[in-house]
């Protein structure tokens, strides 16, 4: 019988541990005249766990969809492998943040409530960045997420070696591309493995969501209720702003100004740049670690408006609900400022899709210009701002407990 | 009969036509430019091709559209970033 529904009949949902923008080519290469039957949907890294614990965010329900999770365990301390992990010091913060995002990352699996997995083990140590100084932490890591898997008898986990055994290409790696774009896999490699996965079509477990209970809270709710995430800002020392200009080197996702080259003391320069200017730092913090310098926000107030230069956060932080409780304060701020508008610049990158839906969906009237600049009414925008987050009451607590600090953190 | 040695053009040219078969047809000029034929994600193979082949290494900020407007300009930068290594 025809489908008669727009919408095709399954989904193969891909998610991954670095950046899976780089698998939807191969993938709809692969799945060729099958895209009739089975739409395609790539969930960023930085929304996998939010995936893992509420699918219905991407899954339409009564819809069967296979989900495929490339899993990269290095992923993990991805931002501190970028910054460095030379010397004594920085590779044992290293080994302790693998150890408490692995330990994240197994109590999200733990979690995971309503969807089958096909996991595709990928191989760490291939790419960029030396592991060495994680010794068998890595493989340990390994072993318990592939038990954690096993031990709850729904999901496919495809090691490596499966791949290996049929046909991998010689330069299946790709460390520049991993270094630099986040995409450890060469062209080769990625269409290899498009092909390798969608050849075992009928061995991938399906997820068919079923309506969830209005008054369930769901698994995301319940975890992000347990992170107790705690965020302070202070205005930015010049001893954080190396901090904070290698953590905006690295971020893609929820970055205004992204593609633009940042020295040092280039942040302070920004914020120099508006009568009045200001710069903040942002740190983040919840039970599994301590992000350190995990965002930064510039402004400047002219008459009513608050005018924002740059605004960022780093993926590791983002959907946490750290980004409703950031704009709700600096919503506050303006409203104590006496600003009527909060103007935010924005220019369109390779990545930054995830900020521009999170303030087209908070601005009703965006300037003129249309998505280069939002307007933001400060009257209800911290209200909004929180309503506006998956779990808005955890969001609410985030914002009720952030703390400001009137001097910098490090002084 | 003595074969010239391939320049690092060619090079280049070699790795984009055995990524793209089909752009043999009709022929890639170092001067034709790449925009439709590399994308963001093509980039970074083609910087995976050239890091060890040539011994360089590219940061973020070399991945500007300039550099990756021709198979010269991919040329250009491979030799400044080969003489900025050996000094």
């Amino acid at each position: 019988m025809p489908n008669t529904n727009s919408c095709p009949p399954s989904v193969l949902v891909v998610a991954s541990s670095f950046y899976t923008a780089a698998l939807e080519p191969p993938f709809l290469n692969s799945l060729g005249p099958r895209t009739a039957e089975v739409s395609l949907s790539s969930i960023p890294y930085n929304q996998l766990h939010t995936f893992l614990l509420d699918p219905g965010s991407a899954i339409p329900e009564d819809t069967p969809a296979r989900v495929v999770l490339f899993l990269r365990l290095e992923d993990l301390i991805r931002f501190e492998l970028a910054a460095g992990t030379q010397g004594r010091t920085a590779e044992e913060a290293g080994v302790l943040a693998f150890r408490k995002r692995s330990e994240e990352f197994l109590e999200v699996l733990g979690r995971v409530a309503r969807l089958r997995l096909a996991v595709f083990m990928c191989p760490s140590g291939r790419g960029a960045y030396d592991l060495k100084f994680l010794g068998n932490g890595l493989r340990v890591a390994e072993h318990k997420i592939m038990a954690e898997l096993r031990r709850q008898q729904r999901h496919l986990v495809i090691p490596w070696t499966e791949f290996e055994a049929a046909r991998m290409p010689e330069n299946c790696f790709n460390p520049s591309g991993d270094r630099l774009g986040h995409v450890p896999f060469s062209p080769a490699g990625l269409k290899r493995v498009a092909e390798f996965v969608l050849a075992q079509w009928e061995r991938l477990p399906v997820t068919v969501l079923a309506k969830r209970a209005e008054s369930t809270s769901s698994a995301l709710e319940q975890f992000l209720a347990t992170l107790e995430t705690e965020i302070r800002t202070a205005p930015l020392a010049p001893e954080d702003e190396q901090q904070a200009v290698n953590v905006v080197r690295h971020t893609t996702h929820f970055v205004n100004l992204p593609n633009r080259k940042w020295m040092e003391g280039g942040i302070q320069a920004m914020a120099a740049d508006r009568p009045g200017g200001e710069a903040w730092a942002i740190r983040v913090r919840d039970r599994f670690g301590d992000y350190g310098v995990s965002g930064a926000v510039t402004f400047g107030m002219e008459e009513n408006v608050m005018r924002v230069g740059l605004l960022f956060l780093s993926c590791p932080v983002l959907g946490r609900q750290v980004e409703h409780a950031v704009l709700g304060w600096l919503a506050n701020v303006a409203e104590q400022r006496g600003a009527e508008w909060i103007e935010v610049p924005f220019i369109a990158g390779r990545d930054n899709q995830v900020m521009l839906k999170f303030f087209k969906a908070l601005s009703r009237e965006p300037a003129s210009g249309g998505d280069q600049l939002f307007r933001l009414r400060v009257e209800g925008l911290s209200e909004r701002a929180v309503r506006q987050a998956p779990c808005p009451a955890i969001a609410g607590t985030i914002l009720n407990s952030l703390q400001v600090d009137a001097v910098p953190l490090s002084v | 009969m003595t074969q010239c040695p391939m320049t690092i053009e060619d090079k280049i040219r070699d790795y984009i036509f055995r990524q793209y078969p089909a752009l043999q047809v009709k022929g890639l000029g170092d001067l034709d430019p790449l925009a439709g034929v590399l994308d963001s994600l093509a980039v970074l193979g083609v910087v995976g091709f050239i890091e060890p082949e040539f011994s360089v290494e590219l940061s973020a900020s070399d991945l500007t559209d300039e550099n990756f407007e021709t198979i010269a300009s991919i040329a250009r930068l491979v030799e400044k970033l080969s003489a900025s290594s050996v000094k």
